[in-house]
């Protein structure tokens, strides 16, 4: 599970080059906006990031969510994490809610709460591989990526 | 008899292989019966170990794997029904590179370059549609073996369904935003007009005369067990009438009940799902 999320947290940070030719293929993209959904021991999924509203809508369907589990005798313990960017997010203060506003910050809350929620234990003060690659921090450098090769 | 409605919107989309394609894997463009019958029984595989029972995904018997919750909850379903509610679909075939593993000759078997392969990869692409589907399920029937077992009643088969988080392989997100259990029984044949102008759901076909864009097609029957099970060889198959674009195949929409005029649609939660008993 460690390795899964690592290895998520290091596409999201712009770490994983994608594309068959390098050289030709060189997508600019950064992390604008971002909603992820931790839960146990049913599962929540995400609202897709089609309407401009989904990191709203991702919190209430988690709310609703639980509320169903209940309902069939299942206390279900949630946590959303949002990266604001942008957008509007009128739930992001709730208390079910954590929302950051670098994307740095929501890959490295993305491991630590990925491991709570996976049964492990969260990762140690300052450990490696919670934190985006050295590189991969600043907006510039994972506009383009170039030079990374 | 409980109709499970459960409404769902996708992600990206979903694929849906054909039967045995392999090295050439186009996709159906309307998602077949057993996508949702697995589904929901992944639901329930969650909803059980929740309560501290364990639930294999699969289990291996005589050489073979087969999934033993989705066997055993193909037989409670009698019916299936899907529809675009908002969207549609469109088909298209992008390169990818994929694992092809259950693909390879045993002579090549040890040959690593074998293992992966840029092939020809079908999607039905329906970013931000939503959708329905509904199964028709006999109360009380029994799922699960041993100690994991569970008789469906209306709240196990609701959590169950809010359990669901793809439909098809992994790569086929969708979030469920609403789930409703209804009496199949108190389902009333349909006398409003605006039902009938909601787009309709593919439904089992019964035979006679079918308006166009409905045409019929075949799918694997959810409840032979072979269909669960890794033998590649050809189970039983349900007649299905789903519709199709006249103007592009690859594209689908769902035409609203109104252009079914000589079968009977009944009226449930709102919606009208055809029953093809008449």
């Amino acid at each position: 599970m460690h390795a899964a999320l690592l290895a998520l947290a290091a596409v999201l940070s712009g770490d994983v080059r994608t594309g068959g030719h390098w050289s030709s293929y060189r997508p600019l993209w950064r992390l604008e906006s971002a909603a992820a959904v931790f839960s146990g021991p049913m599962p929540i999924s995400a609202a897709p990031a089609v309407d401009e509203d989904y990191l709203d809508e991702t919190i209430k369907l988690a709310r609703a969510k639980a509320e169903a589990y209940k309902d069939a005798g299942i206390d279900v313990g949630y946590r959303v994490l949002v990266l604001r960017g942008s957008r509007q997010c009128q739930l992001c203060g709730s208390g079910d809610v954590k929302a950051v506003d670098a994307a740095s910050d929501f890959v490295k809350r993305l491991v630590e709460l990925g491991r709570e929620y996976a049964g492990g234990s969260p990762p140690a003060e300052g450990r490696q591989g919670a934190e985006p690659q050295e590189g991969a921090g600043g907006e510039e450098q994972r506009m383009g990526r170039g030079g990374r090769r | 008899m409980i109709l499970l409605s459960v409404r769902l919107l996708f992600h990206w989309g979903f694929w849906a292989r054909p039967l045995f394609m392999s090295a050439r894997q186009p996709t159906m463009t309307v998602p077949p019966p057993t996508v949702f019958v697995g589904a929901l029984a992944r639901g329930l595989a969650e909803l059980l170990r929740a309560r501290g029972r364990g639930v294999p995904e699969y289990r291996r018997a005589g050489g073979r794997y087969y999934v033993p919750l989705a066997q055993s909850l193909g037989r409670c379903v009698e019916r299936v029904y899907f529809r675009l509610v908002r969207g549609g679909v469109s088909a298209a075939v992008d390169k990818t590179r994929v694992f092809q593993g259950p693909y390879i000759r045993l002579e090549n078997l040890s040959d690593p370059s074998q293992r992966f392969a840029v092939r020809d990869l079908g999607k039905a692409y329906a970013p931000g549609a939503e959708a329905e589907f509904a199964v028709l399920v006999r109360e009380g029937c029994e799922v699960g073996e041993g100690d994991a077992r569970i008789a469906l009643d209306a709240a196990a088969l609701v959590a169950a369904a809010h359990a669901v988080t793809r439909l098809g392989p992994a790569e086929g997100v969708v979030a469920v935003a609403d789930v409703a259990a209804m009496r199949w029984e108190d389902c009333v044949e349909v006398r409003d007009v605006k039902v009938l102008d909601v787009p309709c759901p593919y439904f089992p076909w019964g035979g006679g005369e079918l308006p166009p864009p409905w045409r019929t097609t075949q799918f694997l029957d959810w409840r032979d067990e072979r269909v669960w099970s890794d033998q590649r060889v050809q189970g039983d198959v349900v007649v299905y009438a789903v519709p199709e674009s006249e103007w592009a195949p690859l594209r689908v929409e769902f035409p609203p009940c109104s252009t079914l005029s000589k079968v009977k649609i009944v009226e449930c939660g709102g919606l009208g799902y055809v029953d093809p008993r008449v």
